[in-house]
């Protein structure tokens, strides 16, 4: 058995020793071609962004071969006859062309648009599954770092190709980067007529956007992909626990021949969606909107859903405006526009990154962590990944307040007023609940533990009573519940009960106190057990209770 | 629901059209004007002088007025220039509705 596991499969000892023979790689590639990756849904999370990024890239490619990034006006004369005779730029004349003339254009254009969201969508999930795995601890805070990065860059990747094509959408989507981009203080005006190249919108903006879309941003997502990637594959892959499991070593299928199948169909599974919903799905039928002028507005105008909570914040906020010199041409702080362009993306963005280095400070935990936890099992963590989820939906769901009035026949100033409550208190019952919750799993975790699991079998007592059999739990499954580690706390005190130095200023005293909330056994495992004779698994023989 | 041109409103006054939080055109409709794209942002139809005021939302400024009349061959003419800058606040604005009224255009 061990024999068989140390030989090199003939497929990968083959092409090694020509390559060693060659290149001397031939190290390289029998020990990487055997790399072990571990087994459990929620690691292919990220790999469906991978793949989107590569159907971008191809999809992308292709567009370019036909899109003119030019503000040029001319008259359409295309093969689209409710537009023909109408005034617009080359980009949106082209984008038109790319939709009814080029053959599989509007194909590639819709999948391209589709393979965009799923993108951001699958880091966003992805990113979900490591915060609350706990997955970004030590030695992984730079991968996480560089994702959160990722994250970012794409929004403005994203951002750039939707303003592209120059119809009313995008140019609506551009206009409110305007007044985000003038709202700043001091620099905005100066920013806003570097970007556009003068007066809005100028002549300059889509070539200029077309630059950092295809080539800038793209470049900078691929190198942090490819760091990404590499990171991952020196620092091996977190794990669930489970049986056998520890933090020095992995469990799980080699990459040949098993993950290297598993991530190839994975690909194909993922192209499959985006080729069928480019094919099924239409989006973003420009079109209909026609080409983009600065005086007309279409109703219903939303951008993508990526875009959409710093929309909901714009929506929400209150009309705030400082003058900090009266009637001076100078000092106009638009918080208005400048709070809700900066405030949200600025705290999720930053709290991310820091997190991994608030969360070691405050739990004094140094240690590597190659064993994920259950997300049950660290409370408030939890928690706090919950209340951002939500107050980052509400700001979302916010940002279609007009499609929820006029669908729900509500008044419009009603989802605002309910908007601005929900983005402070949603948040915060999000934390209650969640806490609940994980400490309820806790328990139901303990209960099984101690109690074993309803089997399903109900015994009559000689005495008359029924009772429900309960079964230990299986071995993979003890395993599993018993990965769960009590989150660390700082040591406060010594032996003779007198904090050590650091830890007596009020910074350190804080830090005690943050550290014996945030940490520590909120519900032990075995607190079922005592007193209780539920299972008797001596001969493994399951016994009523 | 979009009308041609930056201006909206009734024949004695003309406001602007463009909206006072993100810069983006507003569409009339109702009794009031709705930005249709940020719908957060609704003005009244608002007074004839000080411009149409702000109902809700985040637009911290009224939409100022183009006086507007009829000549003697019933045409609209502009009596006079919009007033203070159109469109949502920047840095170097400053109070340019107290500065207007101080006389120091």
């Amino acid at each position: 058995m061990s024999t068989e596991l140390k030989r090199v499969p003939k497929a990968i000892a083959g092409p090694s020793s020509f390559l060693d023979d060659r290149v001397g790689a031939g190290n390289f590639v029998r020990r990487n071609m055997r790399k072990i990756f571990p087994d459990h849904w929620s690691f292919l999370l990220g790999e469906i962004a991978l793949y989107s990024f590569v159907i971008l890239l191809l999809t992308g490619m292709f567009l370019t071969f036909f899109f003119k990034p030019s503000m040029s006006h001319v008259i359409y004369d295309g093969v689209y006859a409710p537009l023909r005779g109408v005034g617009m730029s080359e980009a949106y004349a082209s984008a038109l062309e790319i939709s009814f003339e080029v053959r599989g254009g509007l194909l590639i254009r819709q999948v391209h648009h589709w393979a965009a969201l799923l993108f951001i969508a699958g880091m966003m999930i992805h990113a979900l599954r490591v915060f609350f795995t706990g997955a970004y601890r030590k030695p992984r805070e730079f991968n996480w770092i560089i994702g959160v990065l990722l994250l970012t860059v794409a929004l403005f990747e994203g951002l750039t190709g939707y303003s592209l094509p120059d119809d009313l959408l995008s140019g609506a989507g551009m206009r409110v980067t305007e007044g985000a981009i003038i709202s700043l203080p001091v620099i905005g005006t100066y920013l806003r007529f570097f970007l556009f190249g003068g007066e809005y919108p100028g002549e300059d903006v889509i070539s200029r956007f077309y630059s950092i879309h295809i080539l800038l941003l793209p470049g900078i997502i691929l190198a942090l992909v490819s760091a990404h990637m590499v990171l991952m594959w020196v620092q091996k892959h977190t794990q669930m626990p489970g049986k056998g499991r520890t933090n020095q070593n992995v469990m799980g299928a080699p990459f040949y021949p098993a993950f290297m199948f598993k991530a190839g169909s994975y690909f194909l599974f993922t192209f499959a969606v985006l080729a069928g919903l480019g094919t099924f799905a239409q989006i973003n039928p420009i079109w209909l909107f026609g080409p983009y002028s600065p005086s007309d507005i279409s109703a219903g105008s939303q951008p993508d859903f990526y875009m959409a909570f710093l929309e909901g914040a714009l929506r929400l906020m209150p009309a705030w405006e400082i003058n900090l010199f009266g009637a001076d041409q100078a000092g106009t702080l638009p918080l208005s526009v400048t709070i809700p362009a900066l405030v949200p993306l600025g705290l999720i963005i930053t709290g991310m990154m820091l997190y991994p280095f608030a969360e070691r400070w405050i739990t004094g935990d140094n240690r590597e962590h190659h064993i994920v936890d259950r997300p049950r099992n660290n409370p408030h963590r939890t928690s706090i990944g919950m209340s951002v989820v939500v107050f980052y939906g509400v700001l979302w769901l916010l940002a279609s307040n007009d499609e929820i009035a006029s669908t729900f026949h509500i008044s419009l100033n009603t989802t605002t007023y309910a908007g601005r409550v929900l983005v402070i208190v949603g948040p915060v019952l999000a934390y209650i609940i969640t806490y609940r919750i994980c400490l309820g799993l806790q328990r139901s975790d303990a209960a099984i533990i101690g109690h074993g699991v309803a089997s399903g079998v109900i015994r009559r007592l000689p005495d008359g009573r029924f009772i429900e059999v309960h079964a230990p739990p299986s071995e993979e499954a003890e395993a599993h519940l018993r990965g769960k580690e009590a989150v660390p706390t700082l040591s406060v005190h010594d032996g003779a009960g007198i904090p050590p130095k650091g830890m007596r200023g009020s910074v350190g005293r804080l830090r005690a106190r943050m550290s014996a909330a945030y940490g520590g056994e909120k519900v032990p495992l075995d607190e079922e057990q005592n007193g209780h004779a539920a299972i008797e698994s001596g001969d493994g023989s399951p016994l009523k209770h | 629901m979009s009308l041609q041109g930056k201006l909206a409103g009734t024949v004695n006054g003309r406001f602007s059209q463009v909206s006072r939080h993100v810069d983006v055109v507003l569409a009339t409709g109702g009794d009031g004007f709705a930005a249709s794209e940020k719908v957060a942002d609704t003005f009244s139809r608002g007074a004839k002088v000080s411009g149409a005021k702000v109902v809700l939302g985040p637009a911290a400024r009224p939409l100022p007025r183009l006086p507007i009349a009829v000549d003697a061959e019933g045409c609209l003419i502009a009596e006079d220039d919009l007033s203070v800058p159109v469109g949502p606040g920047y840095w170097e604005r400053g109070e340019a509705e107290v500065r207007q009224k101080g006389g120091t255009e």
